[in-house]
């Protein structure tokens, strides 16, 4: 294509984004992105707090009193297959815990005759799912008195988890269905406008790469800066969101990595303009049919 | 130039609007298709740039089969002819010089082809004054003048111009056929739709009739209303 047509089918695309339709499509496309890149941000912390949950699911493995080895203990453990770490807490440690975890029990723990605690190794696991049979074999390594895992925590756990990411993944499939449906046919309505353009575009013989150029250009420039304004409304009002729900909920794990917010800025962006380029190629193929 | 055979064309709402329409134009000709509304007119003029397929039958315009045109064939089809309408069709937001510029720059004509070509054509159609004006700024005949020099700016074999006179006086539309006439006078072969009896009258030139889709009369040297057999 020459330098020339470049310059037409910029000049043609300015012209399109000089109109009212194109004002009115990015306030409506900015909104989809919004409601879009927000729900995004549900999911990714939703998807957060489901992996935190898990890494916190360990199994306690109290060891037999008197079993002096806890180094091959610890070895056979980590042998295990699914086994991620095997920490190995001393009974002075344990104690000490315990102390740390009931401060207004230390007066009552220090006078203590002896310490009452076991030994015993914190397993961390790399797949929750498989934490019974693993639980089991770590119960059958000899020096191990018993396993302790939360079985009927750490099942719930599960079945609420996958409720929860099935739930959002559908919100998330929903709203980024009817979000491109919105955009589609708000760009159409702008190239629609435009349909006498088109018209004479083919009864002049353009061909039809030349006459959904602008119209792709223009759609994908709506959806970019609509994104654009979505997505720096979400950059700066992520951090106040979560700075809304610690102050009403501290426990609750939320990402608060600085990726979160640029990647949220991104992905509305690039999504905004592949959005808008799209729904300008369709509906100018509309008009270009036979 | 022309050559229909059979053609018919049904659309997808079961409208018949051709019927078994048989046809030959010589290069040069100038020709008139009236009719009622409804008979058909538009459709053939349609067939005749690919706006439309034809259902059946076969089309073939300056030795093309029009029917059997690729989709991306069509473009270098239509570069080669000129289309005129009622509504003149006209960019509001681009002035004279830009509307008619805009047919050589879609296809890439050559920069400097452009401006000796619209030049050309705003020579012919008299508006050479009025190159920087928009078409709001223009009254009705001037636009179709405009309309006109666009759809000849590329020197084409063929014009069609569907009710080229629909929205204007009866002055003016003696001009606009007499613009017609000069550009068939050019080289160019043209086909009007109209339903502008006093011009057909007046200008004596071929006349096709239709009604409910087929060809019910054709004339040599016809005018608007049947009045039998010209010796």
């Amino acid at each position: 294509m020459k330098a020339r047509s470049l310059k037409l089918i910029a000049n043609q695309t300015l012209r399109g984004l000089l109109r009212n339709f194109a004002l009115m499509a990015l306030v409506i496309v900015a909104a989809c992105m919004f409601v879009l890149g927000s729900t995004f941000a549900v999911a990714l912390n939703v998807t957060n707090v489901g992996i935190q949950l898990q890494k916190q699911v360990e199994i306690k493995a109290f060891l037999k009193e008197g079993a002096k080895d806890y180094a091959a203990i610890g070895a056979n453990i980590k042998a295990i297959p699914g086994v991620k770490s095997a920490t190995y807490v001393s009974k002075d440690e344990a104690l000490k815990r315990m102390a740390e975890e009931y401060p207004d029990y230390r007066e009552v723990i220090a006078t203590l005759p002896s310490n009452p605690l076991p030994a015993s190794f914190d397993v961390e696991i790399s797949d929750p799912k498989s934490i019974r049979e693993i639980a089991g074999a770590v119960s059958g390594i000899s020096g191990v008195e018993s396993v302790n895992y939360g079985q009927s925590y750490v099942e719930g756990l599960s079945s609420m988890l996958q409720v929860l990411w099935s739930f959002t993944a559908l919100i998330l499939v929903a709203m980024a269905f009817g979000s491109a449906i919105i955009v589609n046919n708000t760009i159409g309505i702008t190239v629609t406008a435009r349909r006498n353009e088109i018209d004479i575009m083919r009864l002049v013989g353009a061909s039809d790469g030349f006459i959904r150029a602008p119209f792709v250009l223009e759609g994908m420039i709506i959806g970019l800066a609509g994104g654009l304004i979505a997505g720096l409304g979400i950059f700066f009002g992520y951090e106040g969101a979560v700075r809304w729900v610690h102050g009403m909920a501290p426990f609750v794990p939320l990402v608060t990595a600085p990726w979160a917010r640029f990647g949220l800025l991104a992905l509305v962006v690039l999504l905004g303009a592949a959005l808008g380029a799209g729904a300008g190629n369709n509906a100018t193929n509309k008009y270009l049919k036979d | 130039m022309i050559h229909l055979k059979g053609v018919g064309k049904i659309f997808s709402n079961n409208v018949v609007a051709l019927s078994e329409v048989d046809l030959d134009i010589k290069r040069g000709d100038f020709v008139f298709l009236v009719g009622p509304s409804g008979a058909g007119k538009s459709t053939l003029l349609s067939i005749l740039y690919r706006g439309v397929k034809p259902t059946r039958g076969t089309v073939m315009v300056n030795g093309v089969d029009v029917k059997a045109l690729r989709h991306h064939e069509v473009p270098a089809f239509r570069r080669k002819l000129g289309v005129i309408f009622q509504d003149f069709k006209l960019l509001p937001d681009r002035n004279v010089y830009n509307n008619v510029a805009f047919a050589l720059e879609v296809i890439e004509a050559p920069q400097k082809d452009v401006a000796r070509r619209v030049g050309k054509a705003l020579d012919l159609v008299g508006l050479t004054q009025k190159a920087k004006a928009r078409p709001n700024q223009l009254s009705g005949g001037e636009q179709q003048r405009v309309a006109i020099a666009r759809a000849i700016v590329n020197d084409p074999i063929l014009v069609l111009a569907d009710e080229p006179t629909g929205n204007l006086d009866p002055d003016t539309s003696r001009d606009i056929m007499e613009l017609m006439s000069d550009i068939n006078e050019l080289g160019s072969t043209v086909i009007c739709a109209t339903h502008n009896k006093a011009v057909v009258d007046e200008m004596r030139r071929r006349v096709i009739e239709m009604e409910h889709g087929r060809i019910i009369r054709d004339e040599r040297r016809g005018v608007y209303s049947f009045e039998g057999p010209i010796a």
